[in-house]
């Protein structure tokens, strides 16, 4: 494997599960936002939502409260320290992964349709 | 041709969005407004009498409360009736309550000085200056939703409802009432009213717009049974 190809080994896996990086997206966006909120936004069925909370709470990624806002139950959730950062160096290597080649390090059309025809 | 949006961006977008997807805000803008006018209604004059002193102390206190915890009540109505429906996202890091007291200034600014002018004017310049203003805010509709500025055109108005407009969310009741009212001040209102009519006018508007914003949404997004978790 090349080191740059390594770069890819190295993307946090608990973030890259693409339900998880819905998530972590949002609560990057928005300080914080509760249950209901993340199923709607995101798209996911209660038990799924809960599970990958369950996997981001336990990689202390994401803070889980439960609190009223007036008489309504609330559950929480919010970035931590730990997880804005990690998402941040994701992201950062995502970028690395999908910047766009020099000018002139990309084959031309003719030459790939010549190699692989 | 859909234009892509970071998801980032994108989320925090809807974030912004969603903190006028019910129209509360609106509501207590517009309620808030009216105090003002009511200050208006009730100016303190000699000699003193009793009513229109509590009445205008009344309306003031209760206008400068609702702008002091403009945000503590909005979030107060949401937690009754947004949150338990659609959840609660934290609501944006701008201060709402700056941006609606910079609409109500903005619009009231814009309007009252050419009004004030106008009660001084004969009836044909009247009719003409309003069938301008009318022309200028419906210039400014376009501008606003073509997301396009010709700065060289650019009025009080027009600027007024840009700024509105990227720091509120409003339906098309705002934009079509204003020079409807304007153009019913500018024409009907007794003159040294005008400016109250005005303010009460905007204050009306944003409750409409805040109303029909609400009831749509409790609509579209009835209570849920049992609770989401």
């Amino acid at each position: 494997m090349t080191p740059d190809l390594q770069a890819l080994a190295t993307l946090d896996r608990v973030i890259h599960e693409p339900a998880r990086l819905m998530i972590i997206t949002v609560l990057y966006a928005v300080n914080e936002a509760d249950f209901l909120y993340l199923q709607r936004e995101c798209g996911l069925t209660q038990g799924n939502l809960s599970s990958h909370l369950a996997k981001l709470e336990d990689a202390q990624y994401v803070l889980i409260e439960k609190t009223f806002k007036g008489k309504y139950p609330l559950t929480i959730c919010s970035l931590t320290q730990k997880g804005r950062a990690a998402f941040a160096e994701y992201v950062q290597k995502i970028r690395v992964v999908a910047a766009p080649p020099a000018h002139g390090d990309r084959p031309s059309k003719a030459r790939h349709g010549k190699n692989s025809g | 041709m859909t234009v892509f949006q970071p998801p980032l961006v994108a989320a925090e977008q809807r974030a912004w969005n969603y903190w006028f997807v019910d129209g509360i805000t609106n509501l207590v803008v517009g309620a808030n407004t009216l105090l003002f006018a009511l200050t208006m209604m009730y100016p303190p004059r000699w000699p003193p009498r009793p009513l229109p002193i509590a009445l205008w102390l009344v309306a003031l206190v209760l206008y400068v409360v609702v702008a002091l915890y403009y945000r503590q009540i909005v979030e107060w109505l949401k937690a009754r009736t947004t949150y338990p429906r659609t959840g609660y996202v934290e609501s944006p890091s701008a201060d709402p309550a700056e941006a609606a007291n910079l609409v109500t200034f903005s619009l009231g600014a814009t309007g009252t000085p050419p009004e004030v002018q106008l009660q001084h004017m004969q009836r044909r310049a009247r009719w003409m200056i309003t069938i301008a203003l009318v022309a200028v805010a419906c210039f400014a509709f376009m501008v606003i939703h073509q997301r396009w500025v010709w700065t060289a055109t650019g009025t009080l108005f027009s600027i007024a409802m840009i700024i509105a407009r990227r720091t509120f969310r409003f339906s098309w009741i705002l934009p079509v009432g204003f020079p409807l009212l304007g153009l019913y001040i500018t024409t009907f209102a007794p003159r040294h009213m005008g400016g109250t009519y005005l303010i009460i006018g905007m204050g009306m508007l944003f409750i409409l717009d805040g109303a029909a914003t609400l009831i749509t949404y409790l609509i579209r997004n009835p209570m849920p049974k049992a609770p989401a978790a």
